[in-house]
């Protein structure tokens, strides 16, 4: 017994390494991006604070990049990245946000990490005078000056026209949703089922099924469809977890030449999936975009320049076989 | 010393007693099996009982089914597994993130079992050693365990495909997905080699009478000079073994481990050994029943979308089978206390 004690030590010490390692790595990474020339031109420079959800994941990166690019473009701007270890560290962003009230930002780009703790700290800035742009993930009040992100509903209708495209009009259709009740997952769904209800009378959806964003799951349940509906001609998967399932069903039961499969999101997984064929096309969300208009509205509204909606769709770009290879598709896919 | 325990008159009473309500249980599970696949196969038609049909199930309840065999062990000495789940994610992960780094598939494979070994091991000591109780003991180590996953994941899945090497995707496919013998999938294949082995080791081994008179009843099974603690660690061992058997399966299915796979998995595997006549209260069970309760589950899910029945109506249905299932457990075992009066009451832990 004394033996397993030692085992189990040991894996204890080894996992906190680990997490100690992670720990100062993620620590609380506030990167200069432009450095400041440190001369006495302070006052014609923009100083914006970009406060993601967490700093060390891909997708903020990109974010950060768009952003920066922007800034370099615009020439005046000045982006610095902050942001909590980790998306659950909420206390950790509210006192991001306020100690950059307290500093000389002139204005701020924010994801939230949780929806009702923000508000307060975005009314304070905004009582200060900072403009607040919100990307991604927004607030529970509109209490910011403007939200950029994908509008599910319009990205939802996206796939169900290129499903549409891809199957000739016609047919039946099913889907697999990611989750019952999760608002993205009811924006995506009813967008899709509208714009085929509106504009395709000749396609019928024959079914929904919930996978929990678990790709086995989500390959049984598009097994069964494909067992249930011979006749079926696609299947949508509403993010990358059930593309990736559905897509295994229908490679399982060889079924990819005839029944289309039409997903969501990006991840190697899908790359992988599109690559071979399996996956025939995605909604592709631009964090890009969000990055780099995030910081034009900031300098808008800086000139007075109020945008005439606070609600800011960023768009997804419809990433299929034929175009996937284009250049500008490429940079969209590995963004 | 286990013969001795065995050969004593009082055990050998109970043995027989409990062997006739197992094969009942069994029988039971077995004939609600054949029934819901006669009504099932002729509300669609036939569709239903078509061969790819029947291999698509085998392949589906595969997961749950090999989650199930480890939590019947654990369920058998009185514990529960809340963490199983957790496990073959771990394991799941830890064996894609292995073959990434370029370490050969089986010895990858190896190594994610070893992972779920040190997650059962852990799970063990927590409750022998610690003396938490297994429900909340494990439902802990769920959290940690997932904490663990995500860890090694980086939040993200880890692909095999992003590799690009056709050859080493093709391998890992076929342990998740490919058939043999014309058109039995490989994983179920696996599935039936684990039942067997385990329920060899359930009811042919002096351990596997160990662990059902550890869940009958501890303080007894310590007397007779059983190493309580040594056979319950062993139990959680081996769930954790299972669990992340399965979650290299699952892995290699998608050619990609997910770090939130196998995410409510332990619950199913619970729900098919109590169906199969597996006691939450312990001393009960076994690994033919177990299959049994993962398909009764696989056949009423695969039957229920042939049939076209909405999502949410499947959820209640499902919920009440299983609700049925353990009150039933419950009624019969209430009913067997009242009838064999001499053996010991283990609802109340007191002689009668």
């Amino acid at each position: 017994m004394k033996k397993l004690f030692g085992i189990l030590l040991a894996c204890v010490l080894i996992v906190s390494m680990l997490v100690g390692c992670t720990g100062t790595v993620t620590g609380d990474g506030a990167n200069k991006t432009t450095p400041s020339s440190g001369k006495t031109g302070d006052s014609e420079i923009i100083k914006i604070a970009l406060i993601t959800k967490m700093v060390d994941s891909p997708y903020w990166q990109t974010v950060k990049r768009a952003a920066e690019e922007k800034a370099k473009e615009l020439g005046n701007v000045e982006v610095t990245h902050l942001g909590p270890p980790t998306e659950a560290d909420i206390d950790k962003q509210v006192q991001i946000v306020e100690t950059c009230i307290n500093s000389d930002y002139d204005g701020i780009i924010l994801a939230a990490c949780d929806i009702d703790a923000l508000v307060e700290p975005v009314r304070k800035a905004k009582e200060s005078g900072i403009p607040v742009v919100m990307i991604d993930s927004g607030i529970s009040e509109p209490v910011y000056d403007a939200f950029l992100s994908t509008n599910n509903v319009q990205a939802g209708a996206e796939c169900a026209k290129l499903m549409a495209e891809l199957i000739g009009g016609e047919g039946q259709v099913a889907i697999i949703n990611f989750a019952a009740g999760t608002q993205t997952a009811i924006d995506r769904e009813t967008g899709f089922t509208e714009e085929i209800k509106k504009n395709y009378p000749n396609i019928e959806i024959v079914g929904v099924q919930y996978c929990n964003a678990d790709p086995t799951v989500a390959a049984n349940q598009a097994t069964d469809f494909i067992t249930a509906y011979p006749d079926l001609k696609g299947i949508w998967g509403a993010n990358d977890q059930s593309a990736i399932g559905v897509a295994q069903a229908v490679t399982e039961q060889g079924k990819s030449e005839s029944i289309i499969v039409v997903g969501f999101d990006n991840s190697d997984d899908i790359k992988a999936g599109l690559k071979s064929g399996t996956i025939k096309g995605t909604a592709v969300q631009m964090p890009t975009v969000m990055g780099s208009e995030g910081v034009q509205i900031v300098v808008d509204i800086l000139a007075g320049k109020a945008p005439a909606d606070k609600a800011v769709d960023t768009g997804v770009t419809m990433v299929t076989t034929e175009n996937m290879n284009d250049p500008k598709i490429q940079a969209i896919l590995n963004q | 010393m286990f013969s001795k325990l065995a050969t004593s008159n009082k055990d050998v009473k109970t043995s027989v007693i409990k062997g006739k309500s197992d094969l009942f249980q069994k029988f039971l599970a077995f004939g609600v099996l054949i029934i819901l696949s006669i009504f099932f196969g002729a509300l669609t038609k036939g569709n239903f009982l078509k061969l790819d049909n029947l291999l698509t199930i085998a392949l589906q309840v595969t997961p749950y089914a090999i989650l199930g065999f480890g939590l019947t062990f654990v369920l058998i000495t009185g514990g529960t597994d809340l963490s199983a789940g957790s496990v073959l994610g771990f394991g799941g992960i830890v064996c894609a993130k292995a073959i990434t780094m370029g370490v050969s598939i089986p010895v990858s494979i190896v190594i994610g079992i070893l992972a779920g070994i040190i997650a059962g091991l852990i799970n063990g000591l927590v409750v022998t050693k610690l003396n938490v109780t297994p429900f909340i003991a494990t439902l802990g180590t769920q959290f940690a365990f997932r904490g663990l996953t995500q860890l090694v994941g980086q939040g993200k899945p880890v692909s095999i495909r992003a590799i690009g090497d056709q050859n080493i995707i093709s391998v890992f496919q076929f342990i998740g997905s490919g058939t043999i013998f014309g058109k039995i999938p490989f994983p179920t294949v696996i599935m039936i080699v684990a039942a067997i082995t385990l329920g060899i080791i359930l009811s042919k081994t002096a351990f596997g009478r160990r662990l059902f008179a550890v869940g009958s009843n501890e303080e007894a099974a310590r007397l007779s000079g059983i190493n309580v603690i040594k056979t319950k660690l062993t139990a959680y061992i081996i769930c954790g073994a299972t669990s992340s058997m399965a979650g290299i399966l699952l892995a290699a299915r998608l050619v990609s481990a997910q770090s939130n796979a196998g995410q409510g998995y332990e619950l199913e595997g619970i729900a098919a050994a109590v169906i199969g006549g597996t006691s939450v209260m312990g001393g009960e069970g076994g690994i033919l029943g177990t299959v049994i309760g993962a398909f009764v589950m696989g056949v009423l899910r695969n039957g229920l979308n042939l049939l076209k029945v909405d999502a949410f109506v499947q959820m209640v249905i499902i919920g009440t089978i299983i609700v049925l299932g353990v009150w039933y457990d419950t009624a019969r075992r209430k009913k067997q206390s009242e009838s064999i009066m001499p053996v010991i009451n283990r609802e109340n832990g007191k002689n009668i």
